[in-house]
């Protein structure tokens, strides 16, 4: 294997997790193989050759497939004491902390009444696996979903949608690997649509992208805490998020169906699913760009957030983009006659960069460029690109509280690879006995 | 190939029981346990002997607000005793319910926790450090003690965690409006100084989050979030009308990589000692990615409307993180970090016709901004020092930046950094923590 220097503990993890973990990799003394032209990096192989010769010839990996998860192995059980409970949840802390399980934060101990507990949440047996975790190829199966979802303080109640969100995460158009393992500043975000929203108490009104409420918090971190448990993505050693993101603490976002004009279709409903069920979107997310519109058109200020994160980042181009509306906002461009559909339309046609911005012509000669069309490259200098491929890769759905400074512009990740997913939540047979369980707990949301 | 399974093995497993000396606790047992905790809320300034919670239920009543459904429903007294089979749980469950969490699993604070970590500091738990807006809590050692033990927070990070408060609570930060307004606003914590190194404050990979590896960045931050939403009462959804919130109101806290800066330190660019310690607190609204070679890309980014408010009032600070590689390439070209802020005043501007139908204040060009519109833009700041420019990140050989855009009321300059005080025995409380 041949790589940039700067990610060879990458490339070496990476190799670990494919099942050759002595695999030969020949580091590259450039800043990294993507981006560069391809003259320029077959110099750069050039001036490495023995390496690679060597590499090829000498010291053969010993290759082994990656074993098939024929029978899944049941969690084991550990111990820890202490002369009182606090001081064996000190002990379980330092242990947990020592193997890098959790995010550096205060976890549920996943006792084995907890866990459960958490089982009552789904009728799928515990062994059965909902998604294999990228990079290290975890397993997830129900059971380890669940102790995730304990240690991150979910309630049984919230384990359809954590299981539901594994799967799309998992799904390989979602390219869980290159969301894990990217230089790129990208979190996985989670979208609720759906009665499901009421029946857990998820917050979809103020601060719905930010603390306070159990079901928005635990949700979101259960799904971090099983992308770094059994995804096994560890900052600087395979994932190289230079400097990290602070919606990787495990962001979800719920509908504000109550407070969407008249007329406008959900998001699930937007996304070709029933109305009646519930859904869950899983979307590779970069910045979270205000929507501070308090004068004017809030479609030409979201146009210019479009063209502005373009700018910066056209390499990305490829997949869909996110916009949350605030309620005030949605009610001022309803009121202009704007329904979802003719807002996509509008940012489509709005929201388009210069070519000049993709970067020397012809692309094809660069390597991180692979999902740029040629049609793109084609284009003179100031001919224009709209943000997405597709009007329908503009996802526009509303959420939050009052306010005109308020809504996300949210820009993706993906080089065309990482897609916004939508998949439908299945109920267990027992749905309102868990729900009995939440009672108490809510902390009604405002609608004002 | 065996070897590496048995990591795996142990990798993957992550279930625990948790047992007391003479026995596991588990539901067959029915033995209760007790704990005592500390009260993490604080005790209002105005009103003596009243608790914020105690204010603001008043205002849910009175205005028919909506809020936590066990909100100032708790014994008002310093430590409370609780008895339940699964103590730590109960705490969780009740401490959320009264509206003392961010919604994450906390540690409670129990006696033993609390007096831990006030092991990290030599002043008085009863000297008070600030007042929290909006509902005016007092935060005293030992109440920003207890909230930095429920975020997870280790004793010696005490210091850091209370001169971050000492950030927030001063009045240049306008800690009311940021509670108070609708957009989402929240401190973004630099810290600066040899305190980076003592622990282990992360500056690299995943400095923003998450991780293992970001154990001080992620508890500090949060430490400080209870603190705002515990002590000041600024509860979301009830107080907090922030629209739709954002993830960086979980934490948003970490180090400049002074190494890899090829200039001046921020905490020394602002007249500090190189030696000493500083937190550094901005006004933060949202955290912006930019990744480009030059400063073209980021001057193009801080241009926008992510940058109106700003440029609309004239005041205020915005971050620029710069990336190693970049911080790198510029000093050797002969920039200097002056030559980087004035580049990026000079071409990150708004440009007047995207300001003209979009302006926070209408479509006029605000009275501060006259003097540059007639070159048709605006500037985002005053001039070029309110950039808080600094160093982080890994060092991969990639050009990635972060933005970060203000929000801007009437009041101070949301940029406030404090001195980190460190007590007598620092050393001895380090070696402590490294066990």
């Amino acid at each position: 294997m041949v790589d940039a220097k700067p990610f060879f503990s990458d490339s070496k993890s990476s190799a670990a997790g494919a099942g050759v973990p002595d695999l030969q990799i020949v580091a590259l003394s450039v800043a990294a193989t993507d981006g560069l032209p391809k003259a320029d990096l077959e110099r750069v192989a050039k001036g490495s050759v023995r390496e690679i010769v060597d590499g090829l010839t000498k010291a053969a990996s010993t290759v082994t497939a990656p074993q098939a998860p024929s029978q899944p192995k049941r969690a084991e059980v550990l111990s820890y004491t202490g002369k009182d409970y606090a001081e064996a949840i000190a002990n379980m802390e330092k242990f947990f902390l020592t193997n890098r399980w959790g995010d550096g934060l205060p976890i549920i101990p996943p006792t084995e009444e907890a866990v459960e507990e958490m089982l009552k949440g789904t009728d799928l047996p515990r062994d059965q696996v909902v998604g294999i975790v990228d990079p290290k190829k975890g397993i997830g199966t129900v059971e380890k979903i669940a102790i995730n979802a304990v240690m991150a303080g979910a309630r049984p109640a919230y384990m359809p949608v954590i299981m539901t969100a594994v799967q799309a995460l998992t799904d390989p158009a979602f390219d869980l690997y290159g969301v894990q393992c990217t230089g790129g500043l990208t979190a996985p975000l989670l979208i609720l649509s759906g009665p499901i929203i009421k029946d857990l108490d998820v917050n979809f009104s103020y601060s719905t992208a930010g603390p306070g409420w159990w079901a928005n918090s635990t949700i979101g971190r259960a799904i971090r805490l099983i992308l770094i448990n059994l995804g096994q993505a560890w900052p600087g050693i395979n994932d190289m998020k230079d400097v990290g993101n602070p919606a990787k603490v495990g962001i979800l976002i719920a509908e504000n169906e109550v407070q969407t004009p008249s007329g406008w279709p959900s998001l699930r409903e937007q996304e070709g699913q029933g109305k009646d069920v519930s859904t869950v979107s899983v979307y590779a997310s970069l910045s979270y760009r205000q929507i501070g519109c308090i004068y004017g058109d809030p479609i030409d200020y979201i146009a210019g957030e479009m063209k502005t994160a373009l700018n910066s980042q056209a390499d990305q181009w490829g997949e869909e983009v996110v916009v949350v509306f605030s309620p005030t906002n949605a009610e001022i461009v309803a009121k202009n006659g704007y329904t979802p559909d003719k807002i996509r339309q509008a940012l489509f046609e709005k929201g388009r960069v210069t070519r000049k911005y993709f970067g020397p012509r012809p692309l094809g000669t660069v390597a991180i460029a692979h999902a740029i069309p040629k049609w793109i490259d084609d284009l003179p200098d100031d001919g224009l690109v709209p943000t997405v491929p597709k009007v329908e890769d503009i996802k526009v759905f509303v959420a939050g509280g009052r306010g005109p400074g308020c809504g996300f512009f949210i820009d993706r990740w993906g080089f065309g690879q990482s897609h916004f997913l939508t998949r439908e939540i299945k109920l267990p047979p027992n749905w309102n006995d868990l729900l009995k369980d939440l009672q108490g707990w809510e902390t009604p949301v405002e609608v004002k | 190939m065996g070897k590496k399974k048995t990591i795996m093995v142990i990798l993957l497993l992550a279930a625990a029981v948790i047992s007391s000396s003479e026995r596991p606790l588990s539901a067959e047992t029915g033995s209760k346990q007790t704990l005592w905790v500390f009260n993490p809320s604080g005790e209002s300034d105005s009103f003596p002997g009243v608790f914020v919670d105690d204010v603001i239920k008043n205002v849910m009543v009175t205005q028919h607000l909506s809020g936590p459904p066990l909100a100032a429903q708790f014994p008002h007294q310093r430590i409370e005793i609780i008895e339940a089979e699964a103590p730590f749980e109960a705490v969780n469950e009740l401490f959320y319910k009264r509206g003392w969490t961010d919604g994450l699993p906390i540690i409670p604070p129990t006696l033993e926790r609390v007096k831990e970590m006030l092991r990290g500091t030599d002043r008085f738990s009863t000297e008070l450090v600030g007042i929290i807006e909006p509902m005016k809590g007092k935060a005293t050692v030992e109440k920003i003690a207890i909230n930095a033990v429920m975020a997870g927070a280790r004793p010696e990070y005490l210091p850091v965690i209370i001169a971050a408060v000492e950030t927030i609570a001063d009045p240049d930060f306008d800690l009311y409006g940021v509670q108070t307004t609708d957009e989402s606003v929240t401190p973004l914590l630099i810290i600066n100084g040899p305190v980076v190194k003592d622990l282990n404050i992360n500056y690299g990979f995943g400095a923003l989050g998450p991780g293992w590896q970001s154990g001080p960045n992620a508890t500090i931050g949060r430490a400080v979030r209870l603190v705002i939403n515990n002590i000041g009462g600024a509860w979301p959804g009830t107080i907090s009308l922030s629209g739709i919130g954002q993830p960086g109101k979980y934490t948003l806290c970490l180090a400049e990589n002074e190494g890899a800066n090829p200039w001046k330190p921020l905490h020394v660019e602002l007249g500090y000692d190189k030696e000493s310690s500083t937190v550094t607190a901005l006004r933060t609204e949202s955290v912006y990615n930019v990744f480009g070679e030059d400063l073209a890309e980021l001057a193009s980014v801080m241009g926008s409307l992510g940058s109106r408010m700003s440029a609309a009032r004239g005041a205020g600070c915005v971050g620029v993180l710069l990336g190693p590689y970049t911080a790198k390439a510029l000093a050797a070209k002969g920039w200097t970090k002056e030559d980087v802020k004035r580049y990026l005043w000079e071409h990150g501007r708004i440009p007047l016709s995207e300001w003209k139908t979009q302006s926070l204040i209408g479509t006029t060009v605000p009275e501060w901004a006259k003097q540059y519109a007639d070159k048709g833009s605006i500037p985002v700041v005053a001039k070029p020092e309110d950039i808080v420019l600094f160093v982080a990140g890994a060092g991969l050989p990639i050009p990635q930046h972060v933005y970060f855009p203000t929000w801007v009321q009437n009041v101070g300059p949301g940029k406030v950094t404090k001195e980190v005080k460190i007590p007598a025995n620092w050393k001895k409380i380090i070696e402590q923590g490294k066990e």
